[in-house]
């Protein structure tokens, strides 16, 4: 059900030349933490049109005359009205037949960024946010945890990017609950951001690292041990934990698997590995490591597999040409695009070899 | 319906925000919820008139700032806004 976000694709493409290559990657980034709403396509497709009719270019940019945009204007003004009403009456069946507002991922393959809050609307399953205390600490960490739907279940732990619990990060925590996987995402940033609020309220990315590197490593890795603790508390876990981290989330995974040698799996997606390598003989679970080549953690990777094998520890590390953040952004790049087509079966494959055959995929 | 220029502004009076935060920051302060195409089209031609400026990040989520001359804009308008709601208020009445 791509409908919606087909839509807005196409809505931006409204935009003249110029407006796009400046600001096209921005509104992308907005539409992809917005709770996308028709007024926001409305907007858009009013937006695209008043910009190329009223709107004079900056200079030095290659846009036709204005002479030209002009005797264009009636018919341009005509077709762009066609296709609002056409956008609007689309929207408003989609709203209508229940479907929700946003774009849903492709079968096989995860929420991206962009269709995570579809995903999240058309999932079948139940998903909540609960907040786990954090002993001797007012703080009460929220986490949202999606069941799978079978009795007795592993756990994932999923761990957010610099962004917090997004849309996306509890779109994927779903995505391993349709796997057969009890998925619980913590929220570590919860409070952290101005103004209390969460990862999203962080103006760019400069002022949230120093943010999340104040919580400190102790302090994480007693965050997610009382994650796992809950977890594993539930009566439908099984016992068996693994943890899946993103980003920053990676190497917090990553790092934690040297303080916890009762977890079953870990897979990092382009996160760095700990720094303290003599202590790699601690981690217990076997690693899977996945990288966007056109990251800086890739050039980390020979590195890393070195020390683990010195360490006599199992880490299976792949890396991605050209990819970046591939799970999160898989549109728009071709590299991201094939990164996911194979790291996601490769991550499923993983944790259900490691975590047991009691997750059962759902249909 | 305020200028989404005027609510731009005074969303960014405290300090430099991406595009999300301000339009959650708006919703906040004044109850409206601008449309992403609405808000681009105020980033737009705030930063054409030099009113904001681009705050560097290397993320997609691109933070603006006030210029001196937004700043300047932001109190010429507000003072503008005083004077219309003191007029009006004083012919309906209200001291």
């Amino acid at each position: 059900m791509k409908c919606e976000r087909r839509l807005v694709a196409w809505a931006t493409r409204l935009y003249p030349r110029w407006w796009r290559e400046r600001y096209g990657a921005e509104l992308d980034a907005l539409l992809d933490d917005v709770d996308l709403r028709w007024r926001d396509i409305a907007s858009i497709v009013r937006g695209g049109m008043v910009m190329r009719l009223t709107r004079p270019e900056p200079a030095g940019c290659e846009t036709p005359a204005r002479g030209r945009v002009a005797r264009a204007a009636p018919a341009f003004l005509l077709v762009v009205a066609t296709l609002q009403v056409g956008a609007l009456l689309a929207v408003v069946g989609t709203v209508a037949r229940g479907e929700g507002p946003a774009a849903t991922s492709a079968t096989g393959l995860p929420p991206s960024g962009a269709t995570a809050r579809g995903d999240l609307d058309a999932s079948p399953r139940h998903g909540e946010l609960v907040e786990v205390e954090l002993p001797g600490s007012p703080v009460r960490i929220p986490a949202w945890v999606v069941y799978p739907e079978q009795a007795r279940a592993p756990v994932v732990m999923v761990v957010h990017d610099l962004y917090g619990l997004s849309n996306w990060v509890r779109s994927i925590a779903d995505a391993f609950a349709a796997e057969g996987f009890i998925a619980v995402a913590p929220d570590l940033l919860k409070g952290m951001g101005p103004g209390g609020g969460d990862g999203r309220f962080f103006i760019d990315g400069m002022r949230i690292v120093p943010t999340v590197n104040a919580i400190g490593a102790r302090e994480l890795t007693r965050r997610l041990e009382v994650v796992r603790t809950w977890a594993l508390g539930l009566p439908v876990a099984d016992g068996r934990v693994g943890i899946v981290g993103f980003g920053w989330g990676g190497a917090a995974s990553f790092a934690y698997a040297l303080e916890q040698p009762e977890l079953d799996a870990v897979v990092v997606f382009y996160g760095a590995a700990p720094g303290n390598e003599s202590d790699y003989g601690r981690i217990a679970a076997p690693v899977l490591g996945l990288y966007g080549g056109d990251l800086p953690t890739a050039a980390t990777v020979s590195r890393t597999t070195e020390a683990m094998a010195a360490a006599g520890r199992s880490y299976e590390p792949i890396v991605y040409e050209g990819a970046t953040v591939f799970l999160k952004a898989q549109e728009g790049l071709a590299a991201n695009q094939r990164a996911t087509e194979d790291a996601w079966p490769r991550t499923l494959a993983f944790l259900q070899r490691h975590l047991g055959d009691s997750a059962v995929p759902a249909g | 319906m305020l200028d989404p220029t005027l609510l731009l502004l005074a969303s960014l009076a405290d300090g430099q925000k991406h595009g999300y935060a301000m339009m959650t920051d708006i919703e906040a302060f004044a109850g409206i919820r601008l449309g992403a195409g609405t808000l681009y089209g105020a980033i737009t031609r705030a930063e054409q008139r030099g009113l904001i400026e681009p705050a560097g990040s290397a993320e997609r989520r691109q933070p603006y700032r006030l210029t001196p001359a937004g700043r300047q804009h932001l109190r010429e308008r507000l003072e503008l806004l005083g004077r219309v709601q003191r007029a009006a208020a004083r012919r309906q009445g209200v001291p």
